[in-house]
């Protein structure tokens, strides 16, 4: 039987909300995919679209940048200022070439276990549609 | 003289692919190719110089596994370069003197120099551009190529190694290409560059730099076309399971190529950048290898942004008294 | 209009109101005016005004920050100075901006390579085609008869949309692997006058050096992303390149995008906020999951 793809994703979430949220989440023995991989930021304003790119170059499957919703940020106009930035360089990407299905954002708060975990899910099944990547992607292996 | 048919000799050519790598004019640029179809002549003169080859872009010194076993890359291959013009030909032999030495010669240059043959073009329609006879040479100068071939439309006349006549097939032929050299050398402007190391030397430090780098906009079009420019940085990368040490191109009008670990950096304003390009090649190379660094081939002149044009900065400085 | 500059450009100079200007003169190769430094009245004569004055002036105003400069500037140029003082990178004061309306400028690669020497409308570049604002934005003394706006058009841009993704990435990597990485067209553009570009970071590097497609697709998308909300479509990056890479079809699916998701073009106005410096609590968010 051929083994089923394992996606590697890249979670960044945002310190006051989504990974309180996922937090909560692990608290409540809620079950979700473990391949969102979790670097935590001070704030989604904090994710610089660049490490979308890097993450993708790096041989990322997909990316998940979840952060407070719009009028929650910690900072008062963090999320806002990047929620710009993901549209554009989320196109940008699109545009290039790069499914879209590997490109997700969120608003997940500190209560919302529920949510983190549903998130999660979809956004495995999502990068598991795209299936492994193949574009923009830097030898990560000596080859040949 | 001797002439081959040219159906025959790209035939040839076809199979000795696969015994060599062919290194082919292929549009913009030169290709290695798989098959002789794929050469394709845009014009006199391809955007990026055939030092792709000697010289690759990128290329891997070493590599390092886990455990920090080190292997070279070694050079192996043999080379065809095939429909080098003669200014590009002389481009290589100008390289030599760099990677070639006593003290620090470059294995990785050296072996495709040595592993490599020449096979170049003479030119019989020059460009506007061009200004190689201001260097003592000009479009019908074998150099150091293994063969040169002068087109006459069905048939290449050929001069070069005896070897190498006879590996393509030659015949002997009572023809001779004077008349078209001396066409082609006709319509070649000059410059006049008696004198001109010397002149740089001496305006050095006066505002004649600065003046006509006003005009730059510092971008690498005119090294990384020039056939012999050949800065280079050395960059490491490491991977999962290793890692290896690269050689890529660089320019010295980059702000970045004489950045310093301190955070110094001579050469941050344009000029200084400028400055070096141009002395580079008409007063440091003259005194150290006797010889000019550019064999004016014209690709700066031609693709600059901004037209910044080498024959009037070598007429203006040559008249310059400020 | 030459007429016109010139005059201009002698009385600044003699008034002393400018210590220098930026203007057009010939080239030397066919086709070709290019960009010129005027510093005495007696040298204006050099200055033109023709169909190939295809340079971005704006690119050098940063380097004479603090100084009194005279610029030509046509509708493109004027709104890469509007965005430079938006963004912090220029006073007002320090320039005199001598506008020229402007009708578009010709393509001198393609007519060359057609063996063309007077220029038509048919070789105009695609951004002065569909361009929408010819007559400058901002200046102090306008050369000539203001020209009416040209149709906006993002056919090109949406040719591409309407790809699915494979087809996108081909296209992408066909067109952009050919790039060389002599960042002619970041220093073409007046837009990217970062200090330290991230391309050149190496302590750690954002991108590796070097050619492979996926280095030269992280530099192209890095570029196109780091000017989405800066470009002012000149096309003055896809002039410079001598590869000749469709630069402007990745800034103009920013542009488009830009207008369309957040309602704003940069460099037409000197109180509106760069876009992604700002935010409206009501955007559009219908990205997120």
């Amino acid at each position: 039987m051929e083994k089923e793809f394992d996606p590697k994703i890249v979670a960044f979430l945002c310190n006051w909300c989504s990974y309180a949220g996922a937090d909560l989440a692990g608290v409540s023995r809620l079950q979700y995919p473990p391949n969102p991989e979790v670097i935590r930021v001070p704030c989604s304003g904090r994710v610089n679209p660049f490490y979308i790119l890097r993450a993708i170059y790096e041989g990322i499957d997909g990316v998940w940048v979840s952060g407070c919703h719009p009028g929650d940020c910690h900072y008062q106009t963090g999320n806002y200022y990047a929620r710009r930035r993901f549209y554009l360089i989320k196109n940008l990407l699109e545009f290039a070439g790069i499914d879209r299905e590997r490109l997700n954002f969120s608003w997940v708060s500190a209560s919302e276990a529920g949510k983190f975990a549903e998130t999660a899910k979809k956004v495995t099944e999502r990068v598991k549609k795209a299936g492994p990547i193949d574009k923009l992607v830097k030898e990560r292996y000596l080859n040949d | 003289m001797k002439r081959i048919e040219k159906n025959k000799f790209y035939e040839k050519l076809n199979g000795m692919i696969g015994e060599y790598r062919v290194f082919a004019p292929s549009g913009d640029r030169y290709r290695y190719i798989e098959d002789v179809s794929e050469i394709r002549f845009d014009g006199l003169l391809t955007k990026m110089s055939p030092k792709a080859h000697f010289l690759p872009q990128e290329e891997e010194l070493f590599r390092w596994d886990e455990k920090e076993n080190i292997k070279v890359k070694d050079v192996n291959d043999r080379y065809i370069v095939f429909g080098m013009r003669p200014c590009e030909v002389r481009a290589v032999t100008l390289l030599d003197p760099t990677f070639d030495t006593e003290k620090f010669p470059d294995p990785y240059y050296i072996n495709r120099r040595k592993n490599t043959i020449i096979i170049s073009i003479a030119c019989n329609e020059p460009l506007e551009t061009c200004f190689c006879t201001s260097f003592g040479y000009g479009p019908f100068t074998k150099g150091d190529a293994d063969l040169m071939l002068v087109d006459m439309g069905d048939y290449f006349l050929g001069e070069g190694d005896e070897d190498i006549l006879n590996l393509f097939g030659f015949t002997d032929s009572e023809e001779d290409y004077k008349e078209l050299k001396e066409k082609a050398e006709s319509r070649i402007g000059r410059i006049e560059i008696e004198g001109i190391p010397e002149k740089l030397e001496q305006i050095r430090e006066t505002d004649f730099f600065k003046k006509i780098t006003q005009r730059c906009i510092t971008c690498g079009t005119c090294t990384f076309l020039c056939p012999t420019c050949y800065c280079f940085d050395i960059q490491d990368r490491n991977r999962l399971n290793g890692g290896k040490r690269v050689r890529v191109w660089d320019s010295c009008m980059f702000k970045i190529y004489t950045h310093e670990t301190s955070g110094h950096n001579p050469r941050y304003e344009e000029h200084r950048r400028m400055r070096q390009r141009v002395m580079h090649k008409f007063a440091y190379y003259p005194s150290l290898y006797n010889q000019y660094g550019c064999v004016g081939c014209g690709r700066c002149v031609t693709y600059c942004p901004v037209n910044f044009d080498i024959r009037e900065v070598i007429r203006e400085a040559g008249g310059y008294n400020g | 209009m030459t007429e016109k500059i010139r005059e201009i450009a002698r009385r600044l100079l003699e008034n002393g109101e400018v210590e220098l200007v930026i203007g057009f003169e010939k080239g030397t190769i066919p086709l070709k005016s290019r960009p010129v430094f005027i510093e005495k009245p007696e040298e204006v004569e050099k200055l033109i005004w023709d169909g190939f004055c295809e340079n971005n002036l704006a690119t050098y105003l940063r380097r004479y920050r603090g100084r009194k400069v005279g610029i030509v500037a046509k509708g493109c140029d004027s709104r890469a100075i509007v965005n430079l003082i938006v963004e912090g990178q220029l006073n007002r004061e320090d320039v005199y901006i001598i506008g020229v309306p402007c009708t578009g400028m010709y393509d001198r690669r393609k007519m060359i390579r057609d063996g063309k020497e007077e220029p038509s409308e048919d070789y105009l570049f695609l951004n002065c085609k569909t361009c929408p604002y010819p007559t400058p934005v901002l200046y102090d003394e306008l050369v000539g008869e203001e020209v009416s706006p040209r149709d906006r058009d993002y056919s090109d841009v949406e040719t591409i949309e309407k790809m699915s993704s494979d087809e996108r990435w081909e296209w992408f990597q066909r067109e952009f692997s050919r790039c060389i990485r002599c960042y002619a067209c970041r220093e073409a553009c007046p837009m990217c006058f970062c200090e330290f570009c991230f391309v050149d970071e190496n302590r750690p590097e954002w991108v590796e050096g070097g050619i492979h497609p996926s280095d030269l697709g992280f530099w192209n998308l890095g570029r196109a992303f780091h000017l989405a909300g800066r470009c002012v479509e000149c096309g003055a990056c896809e002039r410079a390149c001598p590869m000749e890479l469709p630069l402007m079809v990745l800034n103009r699916k920013m542009v488009k995008d830009v207008k369309e998701i957040f309602d704003y073009e940069a460099g037409v106005s000197l109180d509106e906020k760069p876009v992604l410096g700002t935010f409206n609590p009501e955007d559009r968010e219908d990205f997120i999951l």
